[in-house]
């Protein structure tokens, strides 16, 4: 877990200091600059913690995008190259998937399973791979008809190598789009499992879990909520307002 | 009954601005019919959407020129006297009715919305009805309450006749009303607005890109190209002795291909691109007798013998 | 009209069944349930007598008969912390997730509709700015926190809506605002687009040449502009549905969501089934609306 990145983290996030806790961010009253951020209700370094969250969040976030990328890529080439019945099947598997209610299937494994970083990323990945295979099916239907590869199929290229040659290069702008767009759902959907308590295991620090924690302390440490949530939506907004860049960027080329 | 003089239309696409149409002049008597030619691009529909004033930000924009309908400048009417005289006066029959009627919109509604306020409630179902009925469609009042993707392309055409006619309309503008139809039905509808243009004595200004079907319709063309005028006059004497090399070839292309459909012009080259100078004769880069001078000077437009012709060279002969 | 409410019907019902057996599969895999039944120290003997008493017995394919014949029922078996029917428990906390999934929902679509035609209206102009703005930062921040910060803010800090619980319109307000903030952000979003599109359609044109009234011109323009945005919101709805769990627990609504994540903590799995089963079945029946709806309003899918 620890092992990725160059993240670096001023004091140990999980370091109990009960002598200093609740302190305020240090450029407000009563703070004090060994803990830039504050500490939380047990005297944790606040920032320690944010960075260790952020740690997570991304992590899983990756993980999921990569592998709920790489399936719903796949389904969406067998499906929009092969057609068919296999194409209906799919298909109709997608929209089951679109309308998988992920949050209670996350508390159904959680409850079973008990909370873990792998049911977490299982269940986000479960749902997330469909968009993929909705959006690229279509793309790679509209490539099918062109010239290039009907080209290819005539002079006797083989599905698999149209597939890696002539289908996967050209929809590689709109797979980075979608992935883009999914890392922000994807942390704030692991920040709600861990904020459920049915994502990451407390001690360790995720913004889900803070938030849930700062609950408590509302009159007394207005950080506690702020500082996690900002960190969260300011994540989720660059992701977004990247991924509607890129897919600015990449829509003139990808029609006609 | 229309004048058109100096007319200037831009297309803002972002922060570029190409000039659709410039500088052209067009009249229409009362009770006749003239047409506009020209291929496609040339600026055809931009002239036809303009008189209705349809082009407006952030589509594009009516820079200048006069557009006289019935005596006075419908450019300086208000926005709510311009849509009384579209409700009242003037009937437009779109290029592709499939895309130009409100699929939402039943057909009884659509023609409805153009039909006099002053027919009773009690008596507009009739009206409508037999209004389509005369127009060809069979079974009208039972089809009132169908939705246009219900109708045949034919059928969906003679609905946007219906609405145009239900204004009891002075002009009546089609743009290409045939093209977007499948070949049996278009001399049906063709016939049709022929019909109803000399039964209720409306003017009719009408787009095509070809010359035969112009000449079935009416009185006087107005040939364009790359948004400008080439030649202007009676239609029979246009297409027996044209004046201007583009319409020599528009011409040429029909006597060589009876039935042509869209891409009837057999010139070679692309028009002008519609920046906003132009230099020389817009024609120059495709036309078999250009000079130096045509690169230089715009040709004016010229009478020669009762048609006007923007060229500077009426009367050569192309030497290859 | 028929032949697609009667597809989109057997679509509903595949995912219900697909739900219901993965429900099924898991609860098979995560043990036998006669361990929680029985007591540490039972032998064997009692152990085997507990599992033909509950029809472990028989092959599986009979008791998944038998379950789906149970919840076509509507007996979601026995709740042992509440010591009552779960359906019971279902039944008493429903109407209240419903209240603020509809409360959250009609904020949602009315701001959010208002605010997409605005700036549709006056595209380019300030007020679209604001509201692309505003679309973009609501697509960022999460219902969560959104609702700890307005409880912060609101109830503690200004003190002028209740925190937590249940009672009036006045505790409705900010569970409703903050669950609905991401679908009206979506909404706005989209009906702007749609809007704009519907804009520059040839018809609407056409329609401008008919001569017809501003109100008239707006009703065809808004008419094809909702159609992207129904669908949207169907989508949204469902999303708001399994969203109120989370609003719930932070501000101890007493819907089925707060039910669920107590039962978990609890170990009362046969609750959180049910809140599974009920909610999914609320989700593709509310999808189901949205789709026949689509098709009452667009006649090319009627047809
Ligand atoms: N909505 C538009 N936006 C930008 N450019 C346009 C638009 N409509 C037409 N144009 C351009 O204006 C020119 C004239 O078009 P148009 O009047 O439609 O020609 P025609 O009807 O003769 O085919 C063409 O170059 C066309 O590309
Ligand atoms: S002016 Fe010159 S270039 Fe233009 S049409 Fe006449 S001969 Fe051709
Ligand atoms: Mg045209």
């Amino acid at each position: 877990m620890g092992a990725i990145g160059p993240f670096f983290t001023p004091h140990d996030p999980t370091r109990v200091d009960l002598a200093n806790n609740l302190l305020p961010p240090a450029f407000f009253p009563g703070g004090v600059w060994t803990y830039p951020l504050g500490t939380d209700q047990l005297g944790r370094d606040m920032l320690s913690r944010l960075i260790g969250g952020a740690r997570v969040s991304l992590l899983v976030a990756l993980v999921v995008v990569l592998v709920s990328g790489a399936f719903g890529t796949t389904i969406a080439m067998l499906s929009g190259y092969l057609g068919g019945r296999l194409d209906s099947f799919l298909m109709r598997l997608t929209d089951a998937a679109l309308a998988f209610p992920f949050l209670l299937v996350a508390i159904v494994l959680a409850g079973i399973f008990g909370p873990s970083i792998q049911i977490v990323i299982l269940t986000i990945a479960l749902v997330g791979w469909a968009s993929y295979a909705r959006v690229i099916r279509s793309e790679v239907l509209s490539l099918k008809t062109r010239d290039f590869v009907t080209m290819a199929s005539v002079m006797g290229a083989g599905p698999a190598w149209i597939i890696r040659r002539h289908l996967l290069p050209n929809v590689t702008g709109s797979i980075v789009v979608l992935a883009t767009l999914q890392l922000g759902r994807a942390i704030v959907s692991e920040a709600a499992l861990s904020f459920l308590g049915i994502g990451v295991r407390p001690p360790a620090p995720s913004w889900g879990g803070m938030l849930s924690d700062s609950q408590q302390y509302l009159i007394a440490a207005w950080w506690l909520p702020t500082l996690p949530g900002l960190a969260l939506s300011l994540t989720v907004l660059s992701s977004n307002l990247m991924g509607d860049w890129l897919r600015k960027l990449n829509d003139p080329t990808q029609r006609h | 009954m229309l004048e058109i003089r100096g007319l200037r239309v831009v297309y803002l696409a972002g922060k570029r601005r190409m000039v659709a149409v410039r500088n052209v002049d067009l009249e229409l008597s009362t009770g006749s019919a003239v047409a506009l030619v020209g291929e496609s691009g040339s600026g055809k529909s931009t002239i036809a959407l303009s008189v209705m004033r349809l082009i407006r930000p952030p589509v594009g924009k009516i820079e200048a020129g006069r557009i006289e309908f019935a005596g006075e400048d419908l450019l300086t009417f208000s926005e709510s006297r311009m849509r009384d005289v579209l409700h009242k006066e003037i009937g437009y029959v779109p290029q592709d009715p499939a895309a130009a009627l409100d699929p939402l919109c039943t057909i009884g509604r659509h023609i409805n919305e153009t039909l006099s306020a002053s027919v009773p409630s009690s008596e507009r179902r009739t009206a409508i009805a037999n209004l389509l009925e005369s127009l060809g469609v069979k079974n009208a009042r039972s089809r009132l309450g169908s939705y246009p993707h219900e109708f045949s392309g034919g059928m969906q055409q003679r609905v946007a006749i219906a609405i145009a006619l239900a204004k009891h309309p002075k002009l009546l503008i089609a743009d290409e009303p045939t093209t977007a139809l499948d070949v049996t039905t278009q001399l049906g509808i063709l016939t049709l607005i022929d019909r109803l243009r000399r039964e209720n004595g409306i003017s009719l200004l009408f787009v095509t890109h070809d010359f035969s079907i112009a000449r079935l319709l009416c009185q006087q063309v107005v040939v364009l190209y790359a948004g400008e005028v080439m030649e202007k006059g009676p239609i029979n004497d246009v297409m027996t002795n044209p004046r201007h090399p583009y319409t020599k070839a528009l011409v040429g292309a029909i006597l060589r291909e009876p039935a042509p459909r869209s891409r009837l012009l057999a010139i070679p080259g692309q028009p002008p691109s519609p920046v906003d100078v132009r230099v020389g004769c817009p024609f120059a880069p495709r036309c078999p007798l250009a000079d130096a001078k045509c690169a230089k000077e715009n040709p004016p437009l010229e009478n020669y013998g009762g048609v006007a012709a923007a060229c500077w060279k009426v009367g050569a002969k192309a030497t290859q | 009209m028929v032949r697609y409410v009667l597809q989109r019907l057997l679509q509903a019902a595949i995912v219900l069944v697909v739900v219901v057996t993965i429900v099924f599969v898991l609860e098979r895999l995560s043990g036998s349930p006669v361990d929680l039944l029985v007591s540490s120290r039972a032998t064997a003997a009692d152990i085997t007598a507990m599992s033909k008493y509950l029809g472990l017995e028989d092959p599986i394919y009979v008791q998944y008969g038998r379950y789906l014949l149970r919840l076509a029922q509507g007996d979601f078996g026995e709740s042992f912390s509440y010591r009552a029917p779960v359906r019971d428990l279902i039944v008493n906390a429903f109407p209240y997730t419903a209240a603020l999934a509809v409360a959250a929902f009609i904020f949602a679509s009315v701001v959010g509709v208002t605010l997409g035609t605005l700036a549709a209206v006056r595209s380019g102009g300030r007020v679209d700015a604001v509201v692309r703005g505003f679309g973009f930062i609501g697509q960022s921040v999460p219902s969560f926190w959104l609702a700890i910060i307005f409880v912060m803010i609101f109830a503690v800090k200004l003190g002028w809506l209740p925190a937590f619980g249940s009672g009036g319109v006045d505790h409705l307000i900010l569970p409703a605002v903050a669950l609905g903030a991401f679908p009206m952000a979506a909404i706005s979003r989209l009906t702007r687009s749609a809007t704009l599109d519907a804009l520059r359609a040839d018809h609407m044109l056409f329609e401008r040449s008919k001569g017809v009234s501003p109100s008239v011109f707006l009703s065809h323009l808004l008419r094809n502009a909702s159609l992207p945005v129904i669908t949207l919101s169907g989508i949204q709805l469902g999303e708001l549905l399994s969203g109120t769990i989370i609003v719930e627990t932070i501000f101890a609504w007493p819907g089925v969501g707060q039910l669920a994540i107590q039962a978990l903590s609890t170990r009362d799995y046969n609750i959180v089934q049910a809140v599974v089963l009920v909610q999914t079945a609320t989700f593709v029946l509310l999808n189901l609306l949205v789709d026949i709806s689509y098709g009452w309003l667009d006649p090319r899918v009627r047809t």
